[in-house]
């Protein structure tokens, strides 16, 4: 019995879930149709992008501004650095922040208070403050205009947030389902194998996804430490291109579709797992 | 390998010697070491701490520096030579233009130098990086900065190298314009060049000004009775914005401050002579607020802080705004935008704004280029840096790609340098510019002779002026303030002498 | 007999010594990644940082003691004023509209079943782009002459011709807007997620005492998704006092410190004023000011909320 059909079979009785839809789609429409007007405008001609801004492409549609785009950004060098930076985060972040949140809640650990404060307080640094500093060592330990030098920034910014997300999620675990495991013999490795990660996987996939998105789309650090052509992100290509194609509202609308499509897309594939995830695991009675 | 004491004879005797060594070497790696030897004269750098006095404001600072002096010396060079590894950081560009810059500049040097291998690096946000950079003494060899008011914080902490003897050895001094060179000089020693230089001059609409039968405006009374016109047809003046690049207010200022207190206060007020709360500044400060409170600027205080670079361009270019006082880097992006609404522009010069002052062309150098004075190769880099002002026809291809609105080096032009087919207006302006600013005749802009925290100042706070949050006098007197401080610290960058 | 006991003590001393490695060493050997990185990369340079504050330095050449000389300027500087009272002004828009419209979709979202996933990947996109794409977005929706308040100004309702990005009095909440948009369809997946994890048991209890849906959401959702609703509460107030992205994308503070707040200004007095020891002291000052929030969840913490 999962959580909805008990909603709904109780809802059943009373109201509809008209309002609902209702209201939902008006909201899917305050999100989704600025973006159409990105697609719109990625096809139009440049002339038409200043004419009509907002409309759909009237004056013919111009699939050239993708290649274009694409090329004139230097997107293969880039979306391959981009790929590279957001999956050594994303297995830098997982790594370090599930470890740290299975100690903090599983493990006990002792002082956990502190740490979750130093946590805190670390996180609330503003970036610009230890930017050039970092740059500094960075530098001495030749880790600039680096890739991995970018992913351990960024597994460092980023591990926090996911250790307190994991940690929420590891919190919400009913003790009974672990304490039964434990009785019926189950080490901590089985425990954990069997019990806990069907319930924290989601957290798992959110967490991964929210340092994978900050480290694709990063800006001020990636602008900051690589330099070299070879080495620079999607991020800071695009904002260059924005800039020396100012005119062009097609092409640059364009190239800023370019870079957001894989994260739609990965996205996109993700979700279907991450509703799995909650349905498998400790949740059936 | 330096060409400066080597005669040229020698110098080709060796280019062969090793051309002919690497073709061996090519052949038979093992053999070359036991034949081919070449004795080479070689330069090598020794630093030497040195006492200079610097003036300052007339009161003569004595600061210690390290001056490189170079000593020659005879040295036995293998045949096959490692390369020397100059970078440049500059400043990135579309994609056609970086390829010009790759093919005109970069690889033409490179084929002149065997032995010198030199990687030019595009940045977005140059300056912001270079200078992280160079505070973890990271930078390159070659040291880009958008002005001489940034330069000097670099030489008074000795991160850049003097240039007098490459100077000496090129003869940069007779070929770059007097005042471009002079620029570069601080306390007796040239430590940059300007890279582009550019003027301030108000493009308009010629279609529209025939169309209305509008003539070009000379002197104030004229300007004020086109403004007139334009308000009464419902146009805008003056299209302007400075939402896409903040400190473009400054545009506007350094050509109030020419044009309305005149070239010649403003140099006294740079040197000390005068204040910057004098009537003039302030009243100038004051016309500059009035025309934008009346709307002369993208119709409204709002629009001008939230159109775009394109929009204004976009409204000339339709006939909705008449002019655009801005600068010669627009040579480079203004065509588009009138081959689009199918449109004429031209340019002409700001007349005065008061009676008694003289209209001048203000100048201003876009970057500056310095030798890093961490770099290993400083002859090589200074060799990269000549090769950007010893041909005159090769500076001209580069910048053509530009609309010689950038990489405009400022030497000594001709109308027929320029490759046919150039724009007549650009080629007008150019060589006006020369005549006019080479009897002495030229205005001052910011970004190049106001030192740092003041020019960000004047920028980013006339945005209070407009909002009615600060008078022109409190704007100016702050103005003074921090002046003052830099002048103290030293931060002042040198001003050439007005004839 | 000596022999047992001394058996017993080493046995004694082994299972100490095996509990402290259980119960202490190896828990912080699982943080100890994690704080690795995070001195190195964070804590190390902060204090770097933190000691410029207490300089005089442009950033080339040596940086000069000044001892408090800074904080007092901030104390005194209308911008920093300007730029704080901002910050707080975005702190509160952010912990309502976006809470508030993230609660609302979860709790409508949660008992439908069809299309539940079309919605939930519709109001995430958002989020999922750059901010470096979103604002070009907005800059274009909101554009003074071609955008949508000119439209639909044109089409009669004439409070809308307003220059959202170029006038000072509605500057802030535009980019708060733009903002929102993008972040208020993380937390309904968010919240949503914590929702499915409840108990249905508890729901069913629930149902059974004959609680409406009011009241099921308040004493049965809220306090179930209590942790994440909190540290949601917690990491927006710290994320709305370093807020940089947006603002500095779209105005960079401007017009005329409208939108400036203590990021901006920090970024403005490091690169463009090079006053690199004022910047460290208005980071430094952000970092305070975070840290008494960090304090204040702490001790509620231990009055036995659970976060």
């Amino acid at each position: 019995m999962t959580v909805s059909s008990l909603l709904k079979r109780r809802r059943g009785r009373t109201a509809s879930l008209l309002p609902n839809y209702v209201v939902l789609t008006l909201l899917v429409l305050f999100s989704l149709l600025p973006i159409c007007t990105l697609l719109f405008n990625s096809l139009k001609t440049t002339a038409e992008s200043r004419l009509n801004p907002l409309g759909l492409p009237l004056r013919g549609i111009r699939w050239q501004n993708y290649p274009t785009a694409w090329v004139q950004g230097h997107y293969s060098t880039t979306v391959r650095n981009s790929g590279i930076i957001t999956l050594g985060t994303v297995a830098g972040v997982l790594l370090v922040a599930g470890l740290a949140s299975y100690s903090m809640v599983i493990l006990d650990l002792p002082g956990a208070d502190g740490l979750v404060f130093y946590l805190l307080v670390g996180s609330s640094m503003p970036a610009q403050l230890f930017m050039v500093p970092l740059f500094f060592l960075w530098n001495k330990l030749g880790l600039t205009d680096n890739l991995l030098g970018m992913i351990i920034i960024y597994s460092a910014t980023m591990s926090p947030f996911a250790t307190f997300l994991l940690r929420s999620y590891m919190v919400a675990i009913p003790e009974d389902f672990k304490d039964a495991a434990r009785i019926d013999g189950a080490s901590e490795g089985q425990i954990f194998r069997h019990v806990i990660v069907p319930i924290i996987w989601p957290g798992f996939l959110t967490a991964g996804l929210v340092a994978g998105l900050g480290a694709w789309n990063e800006f001020l650090f990636a602008v900051t430490f690589l330099h070299r052509e070879e080495v620079k992100p999607v991020s800071t290509s695009l904002y260059a291109f924005v800039d020396r194609y100012s005119t062009d509202w097609g092409l640059t609308s364009a190239a800023s579709v370019l870079m957001i499509l894989p994260v739609i897309v990965i996205f996109l594939c993700l979700q279907r797992q991450f509703i799995e995830g909650l349905t498998q695991g400790g949740l059936k009675i | 390998m330096d060409p400066k004491r080597m005669s040229r004879r020698h110098f080709v005797a060796s280019c062969a010697a090793m051309a002919t060594g690497l073709v061996a070497a090519a052949c038979a790696p093992k053999v070359v070491e036991k034949i081919v030897k070449e004795t080479v004269e070689v330069e090598k750098i020794i630093k030497e701490v040195v006492k200079e006095t610097i003036i300052v404001e007339g009161t003569p600072q004595i600061v210690e520096k390290e001056v490189t002096r170079v000593v020659k010396e005879v040295v036995e060079v293998l045949a096959k030579p490692e390369k020397a590894v100059i970078s440049f950081w500059v400043e990135a560009p579309s994609t056609e233009r970086r390829e010009v810059i790759n093919e005109v500049y970069r690889d033409t040097f490179n084929a002149a130098h065997p032995n010198i291998e030199l990687e030019l690096t595009f940045t977005e946000d140059v300056d912001r990086v270079l200078r992280t950079a160079m505070q973890a003494g990271a930078g390159p060899d070659i040291v880009t900065t958008p002005g001489a008011g940034f330069i000097l914080e670099y030489i008074i902490a000795g991160h850049v190298a003097p240039l007098d003897e490459l100077a000496e050895h090129y003869g940069w001094r007779d070929r770059l314009l007097p005042w471009a060179y002079e620029s570069g000089v601080v306390g007796g020693h040239l430590y940059s060049l300007p890279l582009t230089y550019e003027s301030m001059v108000v493009f308009y609409n010629k279609t529209l000004f025939e169309a209305k039968g509008w003539g070009i405006p000379t002197n104030r009374e004229e300007l004020d009775d086109l403004i007139r016109a334009c308000v009464a047809d419902d146009i805008n003046p003056f299209e302007y914005t400075n939402s896409g690049w903040k400190p473009a207010t400054e545009h506007l200022i350094g050509m109030f401050y020419d044009h309305y207190a005149g070239a010649d206060n403003v140099y006294k007020a740079l040197i000390g002579e005068k204040k910057w709360t004098d009537d003039e500044f302030v009243e100038a400060m004051a016309l500059m607020n009035d025309w934008f409170q009346k709307g002369y600027y993208s119709g409204s205080i709002d629009k001008y802080h939230a159109l775009t670079g394109d929009d204004t361009w976009s409204a000339v270019a339709n006939g909705q705004g008449a002019m655009q006082m801005s600068g010669t880097w627009c040579f480079q992006s203004i065509g588009p935008f009138f081959e689009e609404s199918g449109q004429e522009w031209d340019w002409f010069p700001m007349p005065s704004l008061r009676k008694g002052v003289k209209p001048v062309y203000a100048l201003a150098t876009g970057q500056t280029e310095s030798i890093n004075a961490k770099s290993m190769h400083q002859l090589e880099a200074g060799a990269a840096l000549d090769w950007l002002y010893n041909n005159k026809r090769r500076a001209l291809q580069i910048s053509s790609s530009f609309n010689f609105g950038e990489w405009m080096v400022p030497l000594n032009y001709t109308a027929d340098d320029f490759p046919v087919g150039t724009d007549p207006r650009v080629v007008r302006f150019f060589v006006d510019f020369a005549k006019v600013t080479g009897r002495g005749d030229y205005g001052y802009t910011t970004w190049t002779f106001w030192p740092a925290k003041t020019e960000v100042f004047l920028w980013e706070e006339y945005d209070m002026v407009l909002a009615g949050e600060m008078t022109p006098a409190e704007y100016q007197a702050r103005a003074q303030e921090l002046f003052d401080e830099e002048v103290a610290e030293g931060k002042v960058p040198p001003v050439p002498e007005r004839f | 007999m000596r022999d047992r006991s001394l058996q017993a003590s080493y046995e004694l001393k082994e299972r100490t010594r095996q509990r402290v490695w259980r119960k202490v060493i190896l828990p912080w050997l699982f943080v100890a990644p994690l704080l690795l990185l995070n001195v190195v990369v964070i804590l190390g340079p902060s204090a770097g940082s933190a000691y410029y504050a207490f300089t005089k330095w442009s950033g080339i050449g040596p940086a000069q003691w000044v001892g408090l000389a800074n904080f007092r300027r901030l104390a005194g500087d209308r911008v920093y004023h300007m730029a704080f009272v901002n910050n707080v002004k975005w702190t509160l828009i952010f912990l309502t509209v976006p809470v508030t419209m993230g609660l609302l979709g979860s709790a409508l979202l949660a008992p439908i079943k069809k299309g539940q996933m079309f919605f939930r990947i519709a109001y995430f996109v958002p989020y999922v782009i750059a901010s470096v794409v979103n604002t070009q977005i907005w800059r274009n929706i909101l554009h003074p002459t071609r955008g949508i308040g000119v439209m639909l100004a044109e089409r009669g309702l004439k409070f809308m011709d307003v220059t959202f990005l170029g006038s000072r009095g509605t500057v802030l909440y535009t980019i708060a807007f733009v903002d929102m948009w993008h972040w208020w369809g993380f937390l309904v997946v968010l919240y949503l997620a914590a929702m499915q994890a409840i108990n249905p048991q508890l729901y069913e209890a629930a149902r059974i005492e004959g609680a409406t849906r009011g009241q099921e959401f308040r004493y049965v959702t809220l306090p179930g998704i209590l942790p994440t609703l909190v540290f949601t509460v917690l990491m927006t107030i710290i994320w709305s006092f370093l807020v940089f992205d947006y603002i500095y994308l779209l105005t960079q503070g401007g017009p005329a410190h409208a939108s400036e707040v203590l990021s901006t200004e920090l970024f403005k007095s490091a690169f463009f004023r090079f006053e690199v020891g004022y910047a460290a002291a208005i980071g430094v000052s952000m970092s305070f000011i975070c840290t008494l929030v960090v304090a204040g969840f702490v001790i509620l913490r231990r009055r036995g909320w659970e976060i």
